[in-house]
This record gives structure tokens, C-alpha cells and sequence, in this order.
């Protein structure tokens, strides 16, 4: 098991924060009781099938909170995407942000409502303002990185929404963040924060992208799927949060498996 | 025929065939009040995207109209958008480009 400590995140959501990380070969005892100590919120990544671990942790008031796809996209492969999906993609455009100004200004335009079925946005412990500081605070930190590229989608001269990737290697980007500006949902235009970003990378010579889906954004995956994106890997994430209140629900306490 | 009913043609022909896909609950209903984008819509984002694509062409090829669907669904300030506002949109605006 590996520990991180997340220190990022006590400027985004004030709380100490340590990031677990189990292997297949992990079981509870590796989880040191010091750490309810030393940390306010524990994240628990662990691997897919691992479902005795999971209950574990549960046991130890983690709470379940999403399965995590890992996937990536083969950019060498011919695109799946129809000629007249791609003559509609074609009148949107990607402008670079370079300066810090212009990294302010698409923080600015970051809401509640854009990133609603995100981990931290959906925690009945931190929600959505919590969850849009989050992001607001990565794409600030992905500017001053230096590594990452950084993209407002236009339609026309309409900014739609955005990408940002990070570059791992000479050939391969992880795509780190992606939205549409909350008067853009619902419009049939999510594809363009998937597809443009590839469009992108190909036409820059790199060879592979690499990203993360959550289980709760389904709708984020299809159209992962749709633009050639292939699985790769699935974990579970489980958090433990400090001081939690013991929510449950009435409808659960009627369940006669509940003490 | 009139042209609001050959732009509604275009529609309904178009859900004709994204139906053939949706699984009968998200059937759109051949209905002018019928919300093809917007919070209730049953269209996700791709099928969406095919339904603009299937009614551009049908557009263009019944009736020599050329519209950008996602330009108009873009620009537009409503939060749900019914396949009568686009006829209506359509039809007083002849055949610009929207």
C-alpha cells in the first residue's frame, strides 16, 4: 500500500488529505490505525475485484464513492468518428490560453453546476462550491506546471468550454480536465471536449492519450468510447472523512440487515 | 406542402430513425412540443449530435435549406429547445443561414 499526502488539497478543500493506494495483494491490516490520526480525509484506491477490501474499508467508516476507469486512445488507429460528425466538429475551434490572464479568466467562468457528478461535488460531505474550488485551484496548478496544454473550445467566437492536457512524454498526453461552461450543456456538444483534444494531439505528433472516467459520469464515458478510447483498468475509490456524521437513510434503517 | 410542415418532415423522418436505436422508454415522439435538447430531453449528447446531422441533410437535400443546428442550439438563450421553436426559427428566417 502507498501513501501520498495530497498537501494540494488543504488549499482546496482544507483538509489534511492522504492518498491510498492498495495492490491486489493488500488486505486491511496494511492500513496503519495512525493514519485516522495524522489525516481529516483518506481516499482508498482499490483494484478492481478486491471486494473483501472494499468491505474492510467500510468497516473502518470509508465510505464508497465511485469506480475509476483508466483508459487511453490510440491516436495511430483511424478515428471512429463519422465524416459528418467530424465536418460538424470542424466549426468549433480550439484557442490556446498562454498567459495567466487568460487561465484567470476560464477559472472564472468554472461553476457548481459544470463538474455536479464529480467525486468531491457529489460528497454529501464537501459538495459542488467545494468541488468547482477544486478545479478551479488544478487548472491554476496545471498552468504554473508548465507542462500542460491548455485549450478554450469556440464556436464561432463563442467559448463553449475547455481542455487541458498534460504532457507524460514526447509521444503520449494525459488529458487531465475537460467541461463545457454550464449555459453549453445539453446541446449536443459534449463530444467536442473528447474529440477536439485528440484532433489536437495527432495533429501535434503525439501517439497516445491517457485519461480517467468516473463511474458516475456515464455520459463522459459513452462518448470516451465513441471516440476510440479503449479500457484499460478499473479501481474502486472509497474516502473516510474525519468527524463524519453517520447518515443513513430511512429507507435504509427499514432493512432489516441494518443494526 | 407547406414549409413548416417539410421542415417538420425533416424531423420527424430523422426520429424515425434515431428510434431504431433509443430504446423504446426514450422513443421521441413525432410531436412538434417534442424537446430535442435541454434537461428533459431523452437525447444524450451523441444522439443528439445525429439527430443535427440527419436533419441538416434532409434539410438541404429536400429543400435546398443550409442550417447549423448546433450553431443555433449554441447561440440560442433557452434552456430547452422544442422542435417547434426550431421550425418556427426556420421558417421566418427563409433561407438564411442561421
Amino acid at each position: 500500500m502507498d501513501l501520498i499526502s495530497a498537501h494540494w488539497e488543504r488549499r482546496n478543500l482544507n483538509l489534511e488529505t492522504g492518498e491510498l493506494s492498495f495492490q491486489s495483494s493488500d488486505t486491511i491490516e496494511d492500513l496503519s490505525p495512525g493514519l485516522f490520526e495524522n489525516y481529516d480525509y483518506l481516499v482508498a484506491k482499490v483494484p478492481n475485484g478486491s471486494v473483501q477490501l472494499v468491505h474492510d474499508l467500510e468497516s473502518r467508516g470509508f465510505r464508497f464513492i465511485e469506480a475509476q476507469f483508466e483508459i487511453s486512445v490510440d491516436l495511430s488507429q483511424p478515428t471512429l468518428i463519422s465524416g459528418a460528425v467530424e465536418s460538424l466538429m470542424a466549426k468549433i475551434s480550439c484557442y490556446p490560453l498562454n498567459t495567466e490572464a487568460q487561465v484567470k479568466s476560464l477559472s472564472n467562468r468554472i461553476t457548481a453546476e459544470m463538474f455536479a457528478v464529480d467525486r468531491v461535488s457529489i460528497d454529501p460531505e464537501l459538495g459542488l462550491e467545494l468541488g468547482a474550488q477544486r478545479y478551479r485551484n488544478w487548472i491554476s496548478d496545471e498552468f504554473k506546471s508548465g507542462k500542460a496544454f491548455i485549450y478554450e473550445l469556440r464556436l464561432g467566437q463563442t467559448a463553449i468550454g475547455f481542455f487541458v492536457l498534460r504532457q507524460l512524454d514526447e509521444k503520449i498526453l494525459f488529458a487531465t480536465l475537460a467541461g463545457l461552461y454550464s449555459e453549453y450543456k445539453n446541446k449536443g456538444l459534449g463530444l467536442s471536449i473528447v474529440f477536439k483534444p485528440i484532433q489536437w494531439a495527432k495533429e501535434n505528433g503525439y501517439t497516445r492519450i491517457k485519461t480517467r472516467n468516473s463511474s458516475n459520469n456515464s455520459e463522459s464515458f459513452k462518448i470516451h468510447l465513441s471516440c476510440g478510447y479503449r479500457l484499460e483498468n478499473v479501481s474502486y475509490l472509497l474516502r473516510w472523512k474525519r468527524g463524519e456524521r453517520n447518515k443513513i437513510s430511512e429507507g435504509a434503517l427499514k432493512c432489516p440487515n441494518v443494526i | 406542402m407547406s414549409k413548416r410542415h417539410l421542415i417538420e418532415s425533416a424531423f420527424f423522418d430523422s426520429f424515425d430513425e434515431l428510434n431504431e436505436m433509443l430504446p423504446a422508454e426514450k422513443h421521441l415522439s413525432k410531436d412538434s412540443s417534442t424537446i430535442v435538447a435541454g434537461e428533459s430531453s431523452h437525447l444524450d449528447s451523441l444522439m443528439l449530435l445525429n439527430l443535427m446531422i440527419a436533419v441538416e441533410e434532409k434539410l438541404k437535400n429536400r429543400i435546398s435549406l443550409e442550417f447549423s443546428f448546433v450553431e443555433f442550439i449554441a447561440n440560442s438563450k433557452e434552456p430547452e429547445i422544442s422542435v417547434e421553436m426550431l421550425a418556427e426559427h426556420l421558417v421566418n428566417n427563409g433561407d438564411q443561414r442561421a
